[in-house]
């Protein structure tokens, strides 16, 4: 006698990319992560009884799925188009391709998780799940199964593991709060990174109006300096030599740089696409100059916030010394 | 029993698990919504120990000096302790589960599965993009889709609706081909193509 066919039961969450695609289903006792690449699907199996620990961890994941790709290129296609546009047409669809761009950033860098799930053998990334909210409805539908199939932890876990493990984990795991060790605020890269920032957006500000190629290079030596800088402190970041304040400052320098960027591109070529026979250089006209501007002042913002960091100092949870 | 931070691999410290549903991992700093359950706390199972059959009890068809405990689904074969196989409320004898790797009524064990319907679909589709090679794919379509019908499909998909699309794209474009041939025959019949009769 053969088993019966399983019926699965769809989990929140999708992944879909152009020849792949990821998504969790819910069978009678386990859980099938199913990922397929071109015309094979692999499939494993997390029974729920087996099941140990499902994690979530907020991190940036820049992820474009296909119906939202076909969209993004279905909004942009009739750009192709814009010198034949009525301006005012012409700059609510430049508003609206940066509102999206920016809210599909804001959603990449501060909606998105890793999920995982653990088992006593193994540990395996969910890609299904990226975003949190996606995450919190699959644990909601998820926990209740699971729970029905082992029985509910007792609240008191924690204090019984630690009396069961004896003085060495007892040791390791102190009842009260962690000490907050004072981990480095700021370091000399990151000095210079918000020095750069200032004094960027400053040299900027003053030569919005300037014409000559010579300041123009100045200009863009500064942002070469201040994306190296960034990069630079999101490294050490990543040796836990620096602290999450400036590892973030230096997360919305690089977005700043990234979105102006475009932003500016796309008014340039709306100022010239509607001033075609305007004896002014379109660097220099109104609209563009006011972008400049604000786009200074947002520098000028994160320098700042990072001066602030510098001299306030900060403070990140660091792993407790067991002192013998 | 460590639980590790999901963006660090970094073990989350028991405090931060006790505490709340957000544990703060110590080396990252990355706040994990954490959900545990009691299968985290369960002792590891000893390995099983089959036990030496005496006189007159079934014995294990593979190791006949232990005493047998089920039989299997599969096959009838006694299995022992140790050769015993559970799975979907079932016992196989590892003979079976070996031999039901990749098969229809393994489902269980299946780690993967080719995707017929999708390849019989993306083959005319994809041919598209340069036509003359849809005098081939029509029919080559067609024929695959005849030919696999049968095969198991996708563990979650349920219809075979790219088989039905795939064998209406091949029927057409093998059709459009017999026309496009007919015409071209009847061109050249009526001298058209400077070959008159």
């Amino acid at each position: 006698m053969a088993p019966r066919a399983e019926t699965y039961r769809r989990l929140p969450g999708r992944r879909r990319a152009l020849a792949s695609s990821a998504s969790l289903w819910m069978g009678s006792d386990h859980i099938l992560l199913v990922k397929s690449a071109w015309f094979r699907e692999e499939y494993k199996r997390f029974y729920l009884r087996d099941i140990q620990a499902i994690l979530v961890a907020p991190c940036a994941r820049f992820y474009v799925s296909t119906p939202m790709l076909v969209c993004a290129l279905l909004w942009l296609l009739p750009g192709l188009f814009m010198a034949f546009w009525p301006s005012a047409i012409a700059i609510v669809w430049g508003v609206g391709t940066t509102a999206m761009a920016a809210t599909w950033l804001a959603i990449s860098i501060a909606s998105s998780c890793r999920c995982r799930i653990y088992t006593a053998v193994s540990k395996d990334d969910l890609p299904s799940l990226y975003r949190t909210w996606t995450a919190r409805k699959f644990l909601r539908q998820v926990k209740p199964w699971i729970e029905q199939a082992q029985g509910v932890v007792d609240a008191g876990w924690a204090e019984a593991e630690r009396s069961n493990a004896g003085p060495v984990a007892v040791a390791q795991a102190p009842a009260g709060p962690p000490r907050r060790v004072a981990a480095r605020s700021h370091t000399l890269a990151s000095d210079l990174f918000v020095l750069s920032l200032f004094v960027g957006s400053l040299l900027d500000f003053a030569t919005a109006r300037s014409y000559g190629s010579a300041w123009s290079r100045v200009n863009i030596g500064m942002t070469l300096v201040q994306l190296a800088g960034a990069i630079v402190v999101l490294v050490q970041y990543s040796r836990s030599g620096l602290g999450r304040a400036m590892q973030r400052l230096a997360i919305a320098a690089l977005v700043l740089v990234g979105v102006m960027f475009y932003a500016q591109t796309f008014t340039f070529y709306f100022v010239s696409a509607l001033n075609p026979v305007s004896t002014n250089p379109v660097s220099f006209t109104i609209p563009i100059v006011a972008f400049r501007q604000v786009r200074d002042g947002l520098g000028l913002l994160l320098a700042f916030i990072g001066a602030a960091i510098i001299l306030r100092g900060g403070y990140r949870r660091q792993p407790d010394i067991i002192e013998d | 029993m460590p639980v590790p931070c999901a963006r660090c691999d970094s073990p989350l410290p028991l405090w931060e698990l006790a505490s709340a549903d957000a544990a703060v991992c110590t080396t990252c700093g990355s706040s994990n919504t954490v959900r545990v359950f009691p299968a985290l706390f369960a002792a590891p199972s000893a390995p099983a120990l089959p036990e030496i059959a005496l006189d007159g009890e079934a014995a294990c068809f593979d190791h006949p000096s232990k005493r047998a405990v089920a039989a299997c689904h599969q096959c009838g074969r006694f299995v022992c302790l140790l050769c015993s196989v559970e799975f979907g409320g079932q016992v196989w004898c590892p003979t079976c589960v070996a031999a039901g790797k990749g098969q229809s009524q393994a489902v269980y064990l299946e780690p993967t599965r080719t995707l017929y319907d999708s390849i019989a679909l993306a083959v005319p589709l994809v041919s598209l993009i340069f036509w003359p090679v849809t005098i081939l794919t029509g029919p080559g379509a067609l024929v695959f889709s005849a030919m696999t019908w049968k095969r198991p499909l996708s563990l979650v998909r349920r219809t075979r609706w790219r088989f039905v699309v795939a064998s209406l794209i091949g029927l057409a474009q093998t059709a459009g081909w017999l026309w496009l041939i007919a015409y071209w025959w009847q061109a050249f019949r009526m001298g058209q193509y400077g070959a008159p009769r």
